[in-house]
């Protein structure tokens, strides 16, 4: 058993440096030890050499985490600190920056658009006297012009764009549902992301953000799918997965996280198992006043 | 900075010196997991979950403990969660390195042979290779006596040199 571990500390390097020398001396002095110490340093030079290095999108998740949760931590201390009165000039600022922004859009728009609209409001003029809106000008102006052919390119201009868009909605509902299979969290969450943005899903992707949401194992995804998923809170199936998901969360943000939706779903359902868990002294002090809290706002 | 400096900095509040802890610990993390399962995908998740957890649970680090041991106890049980779940999802036991495959070069040939060496001496072996960890430290992490630690080392070097030459044949 001796001879075991002076071998181990003699391989990994542990031995003080008279005792490396002394046992080196009584390696080259047995033949079977020293075949015995040089196969397992072989081995074990191996595994030292085998390394792999991380890659820049491992930093770039990681970095990414760091940011969310210095937010989560910004939430957390906002809500802990009790509300202060903010001088009322200053909330009005936001709603300020946005009517300036859409009044630049517009006159931009208004900018680009107005050489089409005038060519068409002369040749109008000389048709027709200015009663009837932009839209029915346009029709009217080319009818007598061009006929029928003009007519019907224009439906088939408009039938090509509906076609068009129809595939894309199709072709990025499949983009999600691939990405919601991969096994990088980090390609999960671009699926989640895209979902977010599509105007509305099909019970196939839905079925899919559900499942997400029930079984990844990563706590940033099923977050995601939480805030992707409370669009569809009306969906039965949404409200049920939700509701499951209380029952079996266990990281404080998601807890959190899934009772504000319930709440803000007005998901009665959820009432007994809130009660639960104000009542279970096993639970996070925090979770049991977010589940009071919770409870009072569903049943005011 | 020590690492016990920086997770007490985090502990406090001031989550940026995880940053500090992030890339101390990265490579010897990811090579941790990556010698547990063939995928380098799953790996660089494993090591964002364990960052994850030091985050979340910050406040369960104790002002006396080594930052070096807690976080490979939790990376421990970080893997031991990945396995839970996905013999949950596949109701099967997950392969952790493939063994089926036609092994390409000596590489792979490691992958495996560590893959198939028992938890206790890989468990061992890894601490001691990617964190070069003290035996005492090795034995705080898996509940061992140094004497046990020593004695698994030696075997488990044993076995994976046997496991490899196996392989080789």
């Amino acid at each position: 058993m001796e001879k075991d571990t002076v071998i181990i500390d003699y391989l990994l390097g542990r031995l003080p440096e008279s005792e490396r020398l002394a046992f080196e001396q009584q390696l080259d002095a047995d033949l079977p030890l020293k075949q015995e110490a040089d196969g397992l340093q072989k081995i074990w030079y191996d595994v030292q050499q085998q390394e792999v290095e991380p890659d820049a999108g491992m930093d770039t998740s990681f970095y990414a985490l760091l940011d969310r949760e210095k937010e989560n931590q910004a939430l957390e201390k906002a809500r802990q600190q009790p509300l202060k009165v903010l001088p009322r000039r200053r909330s009005y600022w936001p709603y300020a920056a946005v009517l300036a922004a859409f009044g630049l859009m517009f006159w931009l728009g208004r900018l680009t658009v107005t050489p089409t609209v005038r060519t068409l409001t002369v040749e109008k003029t000389v048709m027709q006297p200015l009663t009837t809106p932009p839209s029915e000008e346009v029709a009217q102006i080319e009818k007598p012009k061009t006929g029928q052919p003009k007519e019907t390119s224009l439906t088939k201009v408009q039938q090509e764009v509906a076609t068009l868009r129809k595939e894309l909605k199709v072709t990025q509902e499949l983009v999600v549902l691939g990405l919601l299979r991969k096994e990088s969290a980090a390609e999960r969450l671009k699926g989640l992301q895209y979902a977010s943005h599509l105007p509305e899903l099909k019970p196939e992707v839905l079925r899919s953000l559900v499942r997400t949401l029930r079984q990844d194992e990563n706590i940033n995804v099923r977050l995601a799918a939480i805030e992707t998923l409370r669009a569809y809170g009306q969906n039965p199936k949404v409200r049920e997965a939700f509701l499951a998901r209380l029952e079996t969360a266990s990281e404080i943000p998601e807890q959190l996280s899934v009772m504000e939706t319930l709440v803000g779903l007005r998901i009665q359902e959820a009432l007994p198992q809130l009660k639960h868990l104000t009542e279970d002294e096993t639970v996070d002090p925090l979770i049991r006043q977010k589940a009071q809290q919770s409870i009072q706002l569903l049943t005011i | 900075m020590t690492d016990e400096q920086a997770m007490l900095a985090v502990k406090g509040g001031d989550l940026d010196k995880a940053a500090i802890l992030y890339e101390r610990y990265k490579k010897s993390l990811l090579n941790f997991f990556l010698y547990r399962q063939p995928s380098r995908d799953v790996a660089r998740d494993l090591t964002q979950q364990v960052f994850l957890r030091v985050l979340r649970y910050r406040h369960t680090f104790r002002e006396e403990a080594v930052f070096r041991t807690w976080v490979y106890e939790v990376a421990r049980n970080v893997f031991h969660d990945h396995l839970k779940t996905v013999r949950l999802q596949t109701n099967e036991i997950p392969e952790l390195l493939d063994t089926e495959e036609e092994p390409e070069d000596r590489h792979q040939q490691l992958h495996q042979a560590l893959g198939q060496l028992p938890d206790s001496y890989r468990d061992v072996l890894l601490l001691s290779r990617f964190q070069n960890m003290s035996y005492e430290e090795i034995g705080q992490v898996l509940g061992l006596s140094v004497a046990n630690v020593k004695v698994r080392a030696f075997r488990g070097l044993q076995k994976l040199r046997e496991l490899y030459f196996q392989l080789n044949e």
